[in-house]
């Protein structure tokens, strides 16, 4: 009886083992086990893919990095465009622009997507520069060494998303163990690519012909909603929206503008 | 003494040549390369250069710095018309004066199932975004060819192993290919099976029929997907446990036909489209209906197909010129109802035609057109006038054959005549007035609308005989005796409110204006208090109501909403704001010609 009593514990001992034995197999070796850990092991190095995940959410929860972006988009992908349309308190950046009468349009911004990743680099930066920040000083409390050296960042427009990738060294250090960050990637979901290259779309036909016809965009692209308002001085105001994300670009022309009376 | 005269003359003589060069040059146009506010290319003054790019007083078609190309980004694979060459190379573009680089050619760019009819390296970009091989075949010389090419391509089921297990993967024969699957098994078999499903019993993979379901772009219906996320056949509630259904590709023509529920069978052009099912719309399985996208009780409480569109006219005509109107066009599309005005000021006016279909149900289509009005005025001949391919004008007959208004006078008009109206002496003109079809608005901010409205304004010299014992008796261009003759008088108004808006006319809310026109008789005004039968202003008055000016707030009469139509806030703002501004300076203008 004590023999059998003393077999069982053996056996439950044994599971115990091989159960404690696989968890710490599953939590050191597999990402997601990683990953699961990270937040309460401060010294885990393998805290890396927190890092990340804190910087891209300190910059996506940020309300002006929102803000900024979609202003740029709302202003015909210009912060502070110089050459506008004003409608509603708005200014529509004007995209083609021919100031005399009977006259096609001449493109002002060629390329265009280049341009407004530009800006939107521009808007970014203070946002990006404080959260690098926050993360160092959040490692600093957790007891990590910190090296760094200045960041450096680039915006793609791509189908889908805004990504922002920052090309920033970062070394931390805690004990014995140490890593090496050396860039970051965020990706906000947008559909300002399918916006932008419409707006493009739009800009040569204007340029050629004078006009374009929202209902072809809108057959073409049905997600993306078109509107074109004409103004008295022959400025054409597009309002360019996603119909699932609600996401506007607003741009400006004047082609073909037809003067009012009789030129006397 | 004498030297400091002479040198003080030549100073003040090259002070005023200078300064009188400047201010010439100011006065002429300029091609600037920039303007100050950030403009390439562009004719303005000279005092809106931006100094630190080219300028020179010619026009820009004139210049090398301001000539306009092609700007191909290499990156995008776009290529940008009508750029001038300091634009692109800013914007660190390619530019070429060529109008057709060889960069810019296009071809049909296959990507997946899809086809765009693009540039090669605009192409390979597509084809990156999504993660597949770029199959660009520049030989298709239009669109239609090229989704014909996509749209006769092989789909199958694609099987083959992953990590030790037969999996399957749905597509085209072309990217069923060992270089495009992700983590095959080494040396496993790549095996493409037409018109099959991944779920098909008989490819024994491990994808299974699910009743998920899901938006496939590209594509206008609901599409079960499997286990492996492979989409399956078009959504049919009758068939979730159907084998056969989730064996072989079903067409959709050969699919369920109804758009209800239970059936994801939609059609775009239809009217139906794949979306994301709101609260209380759920279907049987999944989360996606087809979303009905034609429009229902529009502003003209009409119903209309998605991408039908029709006019709308603030008096329902399609002729309408009264001060302030505005024509628009409006488009039904995803169920909604998009209002687009037209050019104001009348420079556009909108027209509309349908398609009649196989089906017998017409396709609406609208449009806003140039209105071709500037040179009506200075057409004498009536086949001018009246040449549409050419202007939009009618012809206000003056004579024998202008109906009972002037018949038989015109033979009485010789001369000491002046003005448009009345110029049928002339006969190297056909006798009447050649004018807008739908006349234009005018400038009215500038002050100019009166001078415009005097191209029309007209004189003439009636003579008349005394006689002994009787009193005087006319002679001569007795036609413009409007005391005896009203309806000369008529017809001139006529003419004088059909060039613009000009003399008696009403505002686009219905208020008719008896205003803005003056008849003179021997220097006396008998202008609107002649009784002219229908210019009675009391009766006037009972039409329709004020357009409210926005500029003006001096201007207090009321303004109804109740005529309001049923468009976008944004554009009724607009047009309101323009048509009150019109009201408002034609009435001004006639008090200030009355007064």
């Amino acid at each position: 009886m004590i023999n059998k009593k003393r077999a069982q514990v053996t056996l439950f001992i044994i599971i115990a083992v091989v159960i404690i034995g696989a968890a710490i197999l599953f939590f050191a070796f597999t990402d997601i086990g990683r990953e699961i850990i990270s937040p309460i092991v401060p010294s885990g190095i393998g805290t890396g893919l927190n890092v990340e995940k804190d910087f891209e959410k300190c910059v996506l929860d940020d309300e002006m990095f929102n803000k900024e972006i979609a202003a740029i988009l709302k202003q015909g992908g210009d912060n502070n465009p110089e050459h506008f349309f004003l409608y509603n308190d708005t200014k529509y950046k004007y995209l083609c622009y021919s100031a005399n009468y009977y006259e096609a349009c001449i493109n002002q911004e060629p390329l265009l997507i280049q341009s407004v990743e530009a800006e939107i680099l521009d808007a970014v930066k203070p946002i990006l520069a404080k959260c690098i920040q926050k993360i160092e000083k959040n490692l600093m409390d957790r007891g990590f060494e910190i090296r760094s050296d200045d960041f450096n960042s680039e915006v793609d427009i791509i189908t889908g998303n805004i990504n922002i990738k920052i090309l920033y060294n970062l070394r931390i250090k805690k004990g014995d163990v140490s890593k090496v960050f050396e860039s970051f990637e965020i990706k906000k979901k947008s559909e300002a690519y399918q916006l932008i290259t419409v707006a493009s779309s739009i800009i040569n036909f204007e340029a050629h012909y004078g006009d374009s016809d929202s209902v072809a965009y809108m057959s073409i692209y049905p997600n993306t909603r078109v509107e074109k308002l004409k103004q008295d001085d022959g400025t054409t105001v597009y309002r360019l929206s996603d119909r699932v994300t609600k996401e506007e670009f607003n741009f400006a022309t004047r082609s073909y503008a037809l003067p009012p009376g009789y030129l006397l | 003494m004498k030297n400091k005269l002479i040198f003080m003359l030549a100073f003040i003589f090259l002070v005023l040549t200078f300064s009188s060069f400047s201010l010439a040059q100011l006065a002429v146009t300029t091609c600037c390369e920039k303007t100050l506010n950030g403009a390439f290319c562009q004719n303005v003054d000279l005092i809106q250069c931006d100094s630190k790019y080219l300028s020179s007083p010619t026009s820009c078609d004139s210049t090398s710095y301001c000539q306009l190309g092609v700007c191909y980004d290499s990156d995008e694979g776009l290529c940008m018309e009508r750029v001038p060459k300091k634009a692109c190379e800013e914007a660190n573009g390619l530019w070429t004066a060529d109008e057709n680089p060889p960069q810019c050619d296009l071809g049909c760019c296959i990507v997946g199932e899809q086809a765009a009819f693009t540039t090669l390296q605009r192409c390979k970009k597509i084809a990156g975004q999504y993660g597949l091989q770029a199959d660009f075949r520049p030989g298709v010389s239009d669109e239609i060819s090229c989704i014909g090419i996509a749209n006769a391509q092989d789909l199958g089921a694609c099987v083959f192993e992953s990590e030790f297990t037969r999996t399957c993967k749905f597509g085209t024969r072309s990217e069923c290919d060992v270089t495009k699957l992700p983590k095959l098994t080494n040396n496993t078999e790549v095996q493409f099976f037409k018109d099959y499903l991944c779920t098909a019993e008989e490819l024994n993979t491990n994808c299974q029929k699910t009743t998920k379901t899901t938006c496939i772009e590209g594509k206008d219906g609901v599409y079960f997907i499997d286990s492996c996320g492979n989409r399956a056949n078009i959504y049919d509630s009758s068939k979730v446990n159907d084998v056969k259904y989730w064996t072989k590709i079903v067409p959709k023509s050969e699919a369920c036909s109804s758009t209800s529920k239970n059936c994801g069978n939609c059609d775009y052009l239809g009217g139906s489209i794949c979306a994301r099912a709101s609260q209380g719309q759920k279907p049987s399985y999944g989360d996606f209906i087809c979303r009905d996208i034609n429009c229902y009780d529009t502003s003209n409480k009409k119903d209309y197909k998605n991408g039908e569109s029709w006019c709308f006219y603030d008096n329902g005509k399609s002729n309408d010129d009264r001060v302030g109107s505005r024509n628009y066009r409006h488009i039904c599309f995803m169920g909604e109802e998009i209002v687009e005005p037209c050019e104001d000021l009348r420079g556009e006016f909108c027209i509309e035609d349908s398609i009649e279909g196989d089906d017998g149900e017409s396709f609406s289509q609208a449009g806003c057109v140039i209105n071709k009005w500037s040179d009506c005025l200075i057409q004498s001949r009536k086949v001018d006038c009246l040449n549409s391919d050419q202007r939009d004008c009618k012809w206000i007959p003056v004579g024998e054959n202008a109906g009972n208004i002037v018949a038989g006078v015109a033979e009485q008009v010789t001369e000491g005549i002046q003005g448009l109206f009345l110029n049928v002496h002339d006969s190297r003109r056909d006798q009447g007035a050649c004018v807008p079809n739908i006349s234009p608005g005018l400038a009215f901010w500038d002050g100019s609308a009166a001078s415009q409205c005097d191209l029309v304004s007209s004189s003439c010299v009636v003579t008349y005989e005394k006689g002994l014992l009787s009193g005087k008796k006319c002679v001569d261009n007795c036609f413009c005796d409007i005391k005896q003759n009203p309806q000369a008088a008529l017809q001139a108004l006529n003419i004088c409110s059909s060039i613009g808006d000009c003399g008696p006319k009403a505002n686009y809310k219905g208020k008719f204006v008896n205003k803005g026109y003056e008849f003179v008789v021997e220097d006396e005004r008998v202008g609107p208090n002649l009784d002219l039968g229908i210019f009675d202003p009391n009766k006037a008055k009972q039409v329709g109501q004020p357009a409210e000016p926005v500029a003006n707030p001096q201007f207090t009469q009321s303004f109804q909403t109740s005529e309001t139509q049923a468009f976008s806030q944004s554009s009724q703002t607009q047009s309101q704001s323009t048509t009150g501004n019109i009201v408002k300076e034609i009435i001004t203008e006639a008090y200030k010609k009355l007064s």
